[in-house]
């Protein structure tokens, strides 16, 4: 019961205070472009909510490796990196070998969801906010909720960032930027 | 021959500095292309920050994009993006240690922005989509544009941000001021991105009106 409590107020705690897509603006280019392709953004919050937890549990395995060594601590951006573009790897090419119709459902969106900032900025939230095993699947679950939440958001707003009631030179990009900034504020009213 | 050979050298010249013009600023990565966005929006509120993000971008985005540009399409497409990841990671390395070197003063403060720089959407775009594309001249020109774009956005809004928070350039941390909030930097970006704007429209009617095409 503690491990689930544990688990879900991780979750809630992504998707809320500390929403790394709003509150700290981690993976919002991605966000915009999956907001583009409304169809598949089921798909890609679940291969991202699927490649951070993994990246979380590489961070975890290699924790008490880097730990005792100097030389080794330097290069740990680069072996967190090595192990999500490996997990990449290992899953298009066996996703290829295997299941080639669902593969081909997912291909397009394979890659951007499971290489890019979200994923690999999760490591070091989790070394920030100290958090344990269960923590960690929790926030890693509730991020993957909340890049869900935040494709839906713009996805509905975009027709009308699109359209032409705003002066020209804020139609389209300069609108989503101050509707981001203006929804990044309210969600920084929740650590306020 | 010479004169056509002249002709050819004067046209490619012509469209690697449009290449280099739409990379700094009619086609800017992050006030058009809407890439890169966190460093600019989270870790640009000091120059100083603004300036080691630079730096790092100097380092890693060129080699990435010529590497790509080489093995061309060698490697498969759906490995391309694992592999231009680890060449980034590779990178990233040598250009944390530079950045560190020159400006050690900025590191504390990108704690998260840096290590970030090895999946910044910029390199990675540009790396899996535009270099195994073209010619080499032509990606090493829109790397450089890149680059230059991305670091000319970074340093004007660490350098506003720093003068907002701080009233100094090159020299005082500011502490949780609101302008180093993400949300400052993406109200920011939005005025920029809609300046940018305004600019190619003018281009594109002026364009029209002597019957043309905006490259």
């Amino acid at each position: 019961m503690k491990l689930l409590f544990s688990l879900l107020s991780s979750a809630l705690f992504a998707l809320t205070v500390q929403n790394v897509i709003f509150t700290n603006g981690v993976g919002l280019s991605r966000v915009m472009r999956a907001a583009n392709r409304p169809k598949t953004m089921g798909r890609y919050a679940l291969i991202t909510a699927i490649f951070t937890l993994l990246s979380a549990t590489a961070e975890i395995l290699l924790n008490p490796v880097l730990q005792g060594n100097t030389t080794l601590i330097t290069w740990r951006p680069f072996l967190l990196a090595a192990c999500s573009a490996a997990l990449y790897l290992l899953a298009a090419g066996e996703g290829k070998k295997l299941h080639t119709k669902y593969y081909r459902k997912i291909e397009p969106v394979l890659a951007p969801a499971a290489l890019n900032t979200v994923v690999l900025s999760i490591p070091y939230y989790q070394r920030i906010l100290k958090m344990g095993i269960w923590e960690t699947i929790g926030f890693s679950l509730g991020t993957g909720a909340a890049f869900y939440l935040a494709v839906l958001i713009l996805s509905g707003f975009l027709p009308a960032f699109l359209g032409d009631k705003a002066p020209g030179a804020f139609r389209g990009l300069p609108q989503i930027f101050l509707f981001i900034g203006i929804f990044s504020m309210a969600f920084l009213g929740f650590s306020a | 021959m010479k004169a056509m050979n002249a002709k050819v050298r004067s046209t490619v010249r012509k469209e690697l500095v449009e290449i280099l013009k739409n990379g700094v600023i009619f086609r800017n990565p992050v006030l058009i292309g809407a890439l890169g966005l966190f460093p600019v929006a989270a870790g640009s509120f000091q120059l100083k920050n603004g300036v080691a993000l630079s730096v790092m971008m100097f380092v890693m985005m060129l080699p990435v994009c010529v590497v790509s540009g080489l093995i061309k399409k060698r490697i498969p497409s759906w490995a391309r993006p694992g592999v231009i990841l680890l060449l980034s990671a590779l990178c990233y390395v040598p250009a944390q240690m530079l950045a560190g070197a020159w400006i050690p003063q900025a590191s504390p403060s990108l704690l998260l922005c840096a290590p970030m720089m090895i999946c910044n959407s910029i390199i990675l775009s540009r790396a899996n989509d535009y270099a195994p594309e073209h010619i080499l001249p032509a990606t090493i020109v829109d790397a450089l544009g890149c680059t230059i774009g991305f670091s000319l956005v970074t340093c004007l809004f660490s350098a506003i941000r720093e003068l907002f928070s701080a009233g100094t350039l090159w020299g005082y941390a500011p502490s949780n001021a609101i302008v180093s909030q993400p949300f400052f930097g993406f109200l920011m970006l939005g005025f920029f991105a809609a300046a940018v704007q305004a600019v190619n429209r003018s281009r594109s009617r002026k364009a029209k009106r002597k019957g043309g095409r905006v490259k």
